[in-house]
């Protein structure tokens, strides 16, 4: 029985899945923040309305805000998270 | 994406609401005609399924089809003297039972604390989530 060596295949796939990965967090990151911005947009549109006096669905408005608030602390606890591995990192003896 | 179960839950609301603004409508023109001097007949919201398929999973959220009118007979109420009154002396009235409205808006006012409740169970459940990346 002959077995291969893996480690080429290995290391090939490794730097393969690191390029795309790294493009695709890229991508998520960004569209992720476009995302919550949108929601905080409409949050913002809503609260405008709100304060013009001019609301025509008191149960949107309400949603509307809560989506944004959900969104926005979804991106703080990613922030957080991001920046609490960058602290860990430069902690790192050299 | 995120978000489905909160919108559904939020037409759920919408729609409860509707329902009340139209029992409020019935409550409000129990002695009342229209300018044709008919009088006033109750309305009855028919609520539809709105499918919104999502990955596969058939979630439905509610809409409004259409208001009806009911076609029950008007009562009749013997009143000479009133303006409105046939040769033998009858007024129709609108077709509206209060109790059947107050029960209506019982109906409607649990309805939409259920729905509230979903709606509040699904935002604790999503921010509950974010516990997992918290340290």
């Amino acid at each position: 029985m002959r077995i291969d060596g893996v480690s080429s295949a290995l290391s090939a796939n490794l730097t393969q899945t690191n390029k795309v990965q790294e493009s695709d967090f890229t991508d998520l990151l960004e569209n992720f923040i476009a995302d919550v911005n949108g929601d905080l947009q409409a949050a913002n549109a809503a609260k405008e309305k709100m304060m013009q006096g001019d609301v025509q669905n008191m149960i949107e408005l309400m949603s509307t805000i809560e989506k944004a608030d959900i969104s926005l602390r979804l991106a703080t606890e990613i922030r957080n998270k991001a920046l609490e591995a960058y602290q860990e990192i430069m902690r790192m003896q050299v | 994406m995120l978000f489905k179960g909160l919108e559904v839950s939020q037409t759920g609301l919408s729609v409860q609401k509707y329902r009340m603004d139209i029992i409020s409508s019935n409550m409000a023109n129990v002695n009342s005609v229209n300018d044709k001097g008919e009088p006033y007949r109750r309305k009855i919201p028919v609520f539809e399924e709105v499918l919104d398929a999502q990955n596969g999973v058939p979630l439905s959220k509610v809409a409004i089809k259409e208001v009806v009118e009911d076609p029950t007979p008007f009562k009749l109420k013997y009143d000479p003297s009133n303006p409105l009154a046939d040769k033998n002396g009858y007024v129709k009235l609108p077709n509206i039972d209060p109790m059947r409205e107050m029960v209506d808006m019982i109906s409607a006012m649990r309805t939409y604390e259920a729905n509230l409740t979903a709606f509040n169970t699904q935002k604790d459940m999503l921010t509950k989530s974010l516990e997992i990346i918290k340290v």
